[in-house]
């Protein structure tokens, strides 16, 4: 498959994901057209591959923790983040709006962990390769996430939440 | 009562607003106006220079118009130079560096990536380096081993690339900076540790300030001042793990790297 019909069929899918991953729609775009400019550069390689879209994931992924570190001063606010999520009033787009308040503000490694386990599917195994991180890092950065979502989240969250990822 | 499942529900809502952000963009293009204009030529900069070095003329504008008009995508006729406008210049001059083009050599094994540690704050510094000063004259040459062949040098500057074919037909390059050319604290956080005659390196996945996307050899030939090699990495088209890859070529080629100035 060419660049071009890989590029149609997928971007949507790479869109969320790195939407996902930076909680900002625009800085999930940027991404991911960085991302695509230098997969095209080399898509001839990496059309061969069993799972193109898993390498292209994962440079999304570097790109993002990457942009973290260049464009820190752009990364979005909890607010600007919240105001694309909650245009409906309903309770249950105020709880996602709250939560996901909670979630821009963990530090980026521990959001990526958290989106490439419970968005992506990801194994600890598989986020620790796409973070070039040891398994066991991969459970700890889970485990403080969640932490600090259930200080966050004070007498709203049970104890044992997220426990059996967390170990 | 928040549980895991809220959390899958959660990121579910945030990837929906990509969805409500293409729909609403179909008329053309958008720029969200929070967005900062330099920022977004300096985008167009790196797809022009992508095109200007890239074997594969059309990647960026392709790209580009991808994600910004839900167009057709147009191959470019010409790598016309962009607006600079008030991109910020500095910035610029890192950021074309290097082209990485894999070469077809041998299969790469699998498996063999060294164990990465955590890069010590000894090493990087904490704080941004010293303003770079460019020079003239070239920062450094190689002694290039049996089967290696010197291709292209760029003039010097903040930086100063050189690009090699090495046995195999890998392509390689060497990018050495001034003092404060490379901000080290853009290294990744974890990455294997690979000396390079006796100074602190690294190889590393990614080092997008330098235009590597696909694995370097990052190491401190002196104080304040890195260089950086990299080769083709998609050896092994057929494999599953694209990351894995054969580091000796980086590794050789920047033994061989003789910084000239050090300034």
């Amino acid at each position: 498959m060419g660049f071009e019909a890989w590029a149609r069929t997928n971007l949507a899918g790479l869109l969320r994901f790195a939407t996902v991953l930076c909680c900002d729609v625009g800085v999930g775009e940027d991404v991911v057209q960085e991302v695509l400019i230098k997969a095209h550069r080399r898509w001839d390689r990496i059309a061969c591959l069993d799972r193109p879209e898993m390498y292209v994931r994962r440079m999304i992924v570097n790109e993002y923790l990457s942009w973290r570190r260049k464009w820190s001063r752009y990364v979005p606010s909890a607010d600007i983040s919240l105001g694309l999520v909650v245009p409906d009033p309903a309770q249950r787009h105020a709880e996602h709006a709250e939560l996901i308040a909670e979630l821009v503000k963990l530090p980026p490694r521990q959001r990526a962990v958290l989106a490439l386990r419970y968005y992506a599917d990801l194994s600890d195994v598989e986020i620790a390769e796409m973070l070039s991180c040891r398994p066991v890092t991969v459970r700890t950065q889970a485990s403080r996430a969640l932490a600090k979502l259930r200080v966050e989240l004070g007498a709203e969250i049970p104890t044992n939440t997220g426990a059996h990822h967390a170990h | 009562m928040r549980t895991e499942h809220d959390i899958r529900d959660a990121f579910t809502a945030v990837a929906a607003t990509a969805d409500r952000s293409r729909a609403s963009e179909r008329g053309g293009v958008v720029i969200p106006a929070d967005r900062p204009p330099a920022r977004v030529r300096r985008r167009v900069l790196v797809a022009a220079t992508a095109v200007a070095t890239a074997t594969a003329a059309v990647a960026a504008p392709a790209a580009l118009s991808i994600l910004r008009a839900d167009a057709p995508i147009e191959p470019a006729t010409s790598p016309t130079p962009p607006d600079l406008g008030d991109v910020d210049r500095k910035t610029i001059g890192k950021t074309p560096g290097i082209t990485v083009v894999p070469g077809t050599g041998p299969r790469t094994p699998h498996g063999t990536a060294p164990a990465k540690v955590k890069v010590p704050a000894s090493v990087i510094g904490t704080h941004r380096p010293a303003t770079p000063r460019a020079t003239s004259g070239d920062l450094f040459h190689v002694d290039l081993p049996a089967g290696w062949k010197q291709v292209s040098s760029s003039p010097a500057g903040i930086s100063q690339s050189m690009e090699f074919t090495a046995p195999g037909g890998h392509q390689c390059v060497a990018k050495v900076y001034v003092r404060g050319g490379l901000d080290p604290r853009e290294l990744p956080d974890y990455a294997a540790p690979m000396p390079i005659n006796g100074n602190p390196g690294y190889w590393v996945d990614a080092l997008l300030s330098a235009g590597v996307v696909d694995g370097a050899v990052v190491w401190r030939y002196a104080d304040d001042s890195w260089a950086v090699t990299s080769c083709g990495s998609l050896d092994d088209p057929s494999g599953s793990d694209p990351y894995g890859r054969d580091r000796t070529l980086e590794k050789t080629l920047a033994k061989a790297v003789a910084v000239n100035h050090t300034r």
